[in-house]
């Protein structure tokens, strides 16, 4: 009964599970510096789909998102053998795109309106209905400050844990699960009507 | 729904799955007692259910390409060690990522094109580079620019690798500019099939050749590459091998023959023939090759078949096959027959025979080649020997004589056995040059029926008799 209640981590509930790989993506690092193309080839492949998912929730625009996750792996290349090798290439990936796309955001003019760029219009019913919904909460992500957004789409998106967010934001876990908390509180109320704190 | 702090952060924790067991423990307790509780549970679950459904963004397609390709083009290096030579990625990148366009190499392109012209770098990069014309140098650390993909199973993983101040000198070299510029190159080196082509072993090794480096700017080539029956073709091991001659690579870059490679599938089939492949290796055949005319014959389906089907080396590796570039011979060998007849010896010799090859410049002479009968007739073991004749030869100069050629009766005659010995006769031969003898036969088909008489042929042999009928003829 009490079992009822557990809910999986988020973002573990989709079918989209990021199980990194850091032994291997240790190994993949240290061909790339030696020059194996092949290695770095495997870690884009391997995160590029993640990166952008989180690169388009953060900017809301497919040609941004992929400015910044291209402009994120050739400075990862560009720096890979200053790479610390303790660390998660993951993490680091994280950081990278993160700032990269806090740069973006920092950088437009203020007059660019941050709404979701929207599919074409039609289909049935309860298509448009979902996709309302998502272009809904897209844009409420939108509406989230850059740093309150980082949190919910690396916990969401990318599956991070406090730790991991932490390390990839540069800022300590307690902050994060403050920042997480806050976010999700005003998503709630611009989605679901919750009352404000 | 407003619940004590420290249950928020459990429950904010429970949808993070970050709770301890202790924490897992007091908050089931709660859920299952307090009400309030259980609501604001409900609604974090709505919430991150709502953020979830969002799910992943599916990339723009061929954007793990576009991102090393990135890489190739910006040069960007590993900066290790003294030897680093780090590209000024970063601000370039950063300008461009603003303000919607690349920085490449001191211009500003769009992003469009910006994107195909990456994608080509990598492919270029990454063949070359694996084929030994980027070789990577001693002391220097390892560039990234290719992609797993495109060596896929034809080439391992540790065949790609990037040496990074030769890979960066081969992208400010004015080949890589010229081939970077040119659209061709681009769309021919973005073309799936041509990546495939170009990532097989038996390519790569081909690719080895600077001269085939060269030839990779010429426009030519980057047409003909972009045609998948091209790149099929050279995806054969024995092209391959034969791209891998210095003498042919420089004859790829002739525009006749990258025209003749994307043109002709005739062309392509053959080249698959190990023999024909071996054939082009030949230095003097390659040379040979290099020159539009003859380059473009090989497209000649006629003659691409049958060398497909023969000894090509034995057949392109003589002197007669230079003439294979004169207009003339190109439309007749697009003749079955006169294409097989191609094949003998003697028929090839006689086409090297100065006289001839002057002959073949003559436009009706190239007509009558172009019939079936004329050049079936030529065609026969007795009518090259005649052919060598250069009275013979010289007769075919005459337009008269060329036309009549084209006669079905004259191309009748000219089957006969007897005709051709008889017009190994140098006074026959010489006959024939007679205007008023050629339109003779031109116009009276009975005279032409008589030539192909073995007593008329035979007599003809005779000189004394040929001279007499000839002067007999003209009145």
């Amino acid at each position: 009964m009490l079992e009822s209640y557990e809910r999986f981590p988020t973002n573990f509930l989709t079918a989209h599970v990021y199980f990194t790989q850091d032994a291997e993506d240790a190994t993949l690092v240290a061909r790339s510096v030696q020059g194996d193309a092949a290695g770095f080839a495997t870690l884009v492949e391997r995160y590029q789909r993640v990166l952008y998912t989180v690169a388009y929730r953060m900017l809301g625009n497919p040609d941004d998102a992929r400015d910044a996750v291209q402009a994120s792996f050739l400075k990862a290349f560009e720096r890979l053998a200053t790479f610390n090798p303790e660390h998660k290439f993951f993490s680091w990936m994280y950081r990278i795109v993160m700032n990269e796309c806090l740069n973006l955001i920092r950088d437009r003019h203020p007059e660019e309106a941050l709404t979701p760029a929207l599919a074409a219009a039609g289909g049935p019913f309860d298509t448009a209905v979902v996709h309302e919904r998502q272009v809904q909460v897209q844009a409420a992500l939108l509406q989230l400050s850059p740093d309150y957004r980082a949190v919910v789409v690396l916990r969401h998106f990318a599956g991070l844990s406090y730790d991991e967010m932490a390390a990839a934001l540069g800022v300590p876990s307690k902050t994060v699960k403050s920042r997480l908390h806050s976010a999700r509180q005003r998503l709630g109320e611009r989605l679901l009507g919750w009352r404000t704190e | 729904m407003s619940v004590r702090l420290e249950i928020e952060s459990l429950l904010q924790a429970r949808v993070d799955g970050t709770l301890t067991d202790g924490e897992r423990a007091e908050l089931n307790r709660l859920l299952a007692t307090d009400r309030d509780v259980r609501l604001r549970a409900a609604e974090i679950d709505a919430l991150a259910e709502m953020i979830d459904a969002l799910g992943d963004v599916d990339p723009p397609a061929g954007m793990t390409d576009q991102i090393l390709s990135a890489i190739a083009t910006h040069a960007v290096s590993v900066p290790v060690a003294h030897n680093a030579r780090i590209a000024t990625f970063e601000s370039n990148t950063s300008r461009a990522a603003h303000s919607g366009a690349r920085v490449d190499g001191g211009t500003v392109m769009g992003k469009k094109m910006m994107w195909g012209l990456a994608a080509a770098a990598v492919i270029a990069l990454a063949v070359l580079n694996y084929t030994g014309i980027l070789p990577p140098k001693e002391g220097t650390e390892g560039t990234v620019g290719a992609a797993k993909r495109y060596s896929a199973s034809q080439i391992r993983d540790t065949d790609v690798a990037l040496g990074d101040t030769s890979a960066q000198e081969f992208i400010q070299s004015p080949v890589f500019e010229q081939m970077m510029r040119d659209e061709k190159v681009r769309q021919a080196l973005a073309d799936k099939d041509v990546r495939q082509a170009l990532a097989s072993p038996g390519v790569a090794a081909a690719l080895a050749s600077p001269g085939v480096a060269a030839a990779l700017a010429s426009p030519g080539v980057a047409a003909a590459l972009a045609s998948p029956g091209v790149a099929a073709a050279l995806a054969s091991p024995g092209v391959a091998a034969a791209l891998a001659q210095p003498q042919l690579a420089a004859a790829l870059s002739a525009p006749g023959f990258a025209g003749a490679l994307a043109a002709s599938p005739s062309l392509r089939v053959a080249l698959s023939n190990p023999g024909l492949a071996q054939a082009l290796a030949s230095p003097q055949l390659a040379a040979a090759l290099a020159k539009p005319g003859v380059a473009a014959a090989l497209g000649s389906q006629g003659l691409t078949n049958a060398l497909a089907k023969s000894s090509p080396g034995v057949v392109m590796q003589g002197q007669a096959f230079k003439a294979v570039g004169d207009a003339g011979l190109r439309q007749a060998l697009n003749n079955p027959a006169f294409a097989k007849a191609f094949m003998n010896a003697d028929f090839r010799n006689m086409l090297a025979s100065p006289g001839l090859a002057a002959a073949l410049a003559s436009p009706q002479l190239q007509a009558a080649l172009a019939s079936p009968g004329v050049a079936a007739a030529l065609a026969q073991p007795g009518m090259a020997a005649a052919l060598a004749n250069q009275g013979f030869a010289a007769a075919l100069q005459n337009d008269a004589f060329a036309k009549a050629l084209a006669s079905p009766g004259v191309a009748a005659a000219l089957a006969s056995p007897s005709l051709a010995a008889a017009l190994a006769s140098p006074g026959v031969a010489a006959a024939l040059a007679n205007p008023s003898l050629a339109a003779a036969l031109a116009n009276n088909p009975g005279m032409a029926a008589a030539l192909a008489s073995p007593g008329f042929a035979s007599a003809l042999a005779q000189s004394k008799f040929g001279e007499a009928g000839l002067q007999k003829g003209e009145q």
